[in-house]
């Protein structure tokens, strides 16, 4: 019976543990932090909180991102709060566009903090692709910064 | 038999706690999904169809940002048009006072990007006004940025760095308090403020033109925002309806319905001068209603 009882309670306290782990990891004003670093020298915009979860197959969230024509942006990625990669896509179209093109993939780059300055602005949809849990269910999440220049300003 | 009865109950507890946690750990996650992306509504679906769906989302973008393209286009300074400091006595609802907070904040963009000085700090101080009675006493902290802001008012680049420090305050305060869906608020308010500037500055209509048709593509979202949010104390029905309509004249004008075919930008629309005068009719409208509170 004792052993029992110690088992029911390290399952609570590992329990309790993980999910005090999860909070913790998801320190959104550090992970903007990180990224409004990296904006300099442009000015930031906005910045969106994603809760990430890893599902049994692989999923897609996708964010609708208004770039004004002639415009210069940086955005920003902080994935230092997942614990499985994701990658980022940026495409042209949204996704129930069939014959969307990508503009950009984070597919090769290394590292938790992903940048990307696109060339030309226009309406931008940004995709993350979550892939598969695998045995256990996990979140974590992903902190994308939007920055942009004024190019026309006088000193 | 006594020790059993115990352990049973020990055992209840830690199957009581277990499942309590789980419980309340799952929604918590939906919830902050939700506020966070600012998610569109979608149908019911069944588990397996849900899983098959990409979630929708978007991110507005910052009004200093609008007020300064409009300003690269030509949009010069005409005294009168924004909203006067002395209509700050008037705001007494906390609708008025939210809704406000993003009128003015756009008319300070305004000024600063026009080099009004005395009017910037005019309204920078209305603004951290209105910030405080809404409650975000930490987007403007001691006062040193006031300071800062009034010290550096010839340098344009470090007042606008400091409006930027403002508005990233504000979305932090609304982050941190879980009410990040009062954003839409603000932007809602400031996005129309800017439109009315752009719609009746006296610059050059044909340069301004295709930026203010450019800010329309942004409104479906903004109403989608607006709806999403859900403190019940917040009167958002007259903004609904108004920017709905303004939305609707939009899409109802013959060169906006023609650019459904594939590959049409908003680059070469041009609107008549009947189209933008039903435009900015509206405009005017809903932020008349805004400003008298």
């Amino acid at each position: 019976m004792k052993r029992i009882i110690y088992s029911a309670t390290f399952l609570i306290i590992t329990f309790l543990a993980l999910a005090a782990t999860n909070s913790e990891s998801c320190d959104t004003k550090a992970l903007k932090k990180q990224g409004i670093a990296e904006l300099n020298p442009y000015f930031y915009s906005a910045a969106k909180v994603n809760t990430i979860s890893y599902d049994y197959k692989e999923t897609r969230k996708e964010i609708e991102v208004p770039l004004f024509k002639g415009e210069k942006y940086k955005m920003v990625f902080n994935k230092k709060a997942l614990p499985k990669d994701v990658v980022i896509e940026v495409y042209d179209k949204d996704k129930e566009n069939t014959n969307r093109s990508p503009i950009f993939s984070s597919a090769d780059s290394t590292g938790t903090l992903v940048t990307f300055e696109p060339k030309k602005s226009k309406k931008m949809y940004v995709n993350y692709v979550i892939p598969e849990a695998g045995d256990v269910k996990e979140t974590g999440c992903l902190v994308f910064i939007l920055g942009y220049q004024l190019t026309f300003l006088k000193d | 038999m006594r020790k059993s009865k115990y352990i049973i109950q020990y055992l209840s507890v830690v199957a009581f706690l277990s499942f309590s946690i789980a419980c309340a750990e799952a929604p918590k996650k939906e919830e902050s999904d939700m506020e966070e992306t600012t998610e569109v509504d979608s149908t019911e679906m069944g588990d397996d169809e849900a899983m098959m769906e990409e979630d929708n989302s978007f991110m507005l973008p910052s009004p200093i940002q609008i007020a300064a393209i409009f300003n690269r286009a030509g949009l010069g300074f005409q005294s009168g048009l924004t909203n006067p400091i002395e209509n700050l006595g008037k705001y007494n609802t906390k609708t008025a006072k939210y809704l406000n907070f993003g009128v003015y904040s756009a008319d300070l963009a305004y000024v600063v990007l026009n080099e009004q000085q005395q009017a910037s700090i005019d309204y920078l101080n209305v603004v951290k006004k209105l910030s405080d009675e809404i409650g975000m006493p930490s987007v403007f902290g001691s006062g040193r940025l006031i300071e800062s802001f009034e010290k550096n008012i010839d340098n344009q680049d470090t007042v606008l760095r400091i409006l930027t420090t403002i508005k990233r305050r504000t979305d932090e305060y609304l982050e941190e308090n879980e009410e990040k869906s009062k954003e839409a608020i603000f932007f809602s308010a400031a996005w129309l403020e800017g439109m009315y500037l752009g719609a009746n500055s006296s610059s050059d209509k044909d340069k301004l033109a295709p930026r203010l048709i450019e800010q329309m593509t942004i409104l479906e979202n903004v109403i989608k925002a607006i709806k999403a949010q859900n403190d019940p104390t917040l009167d958002m029905e007259f903004m609904i309806k108004g920017l709905t309509e303004l939305q609707n004249t939009f899409e109802g004008f013959e060169s906006i319905k023609a650019l459904d075919s594939e590959g049409s930008t908003f680059d070469s629309v041009q609107l008549t001068e009947k189209e933008m005068g039903q435009l900015n009719s509206k405009i005017e409208s809903l932020r008349s209603k805004v400003i008298n509170g």
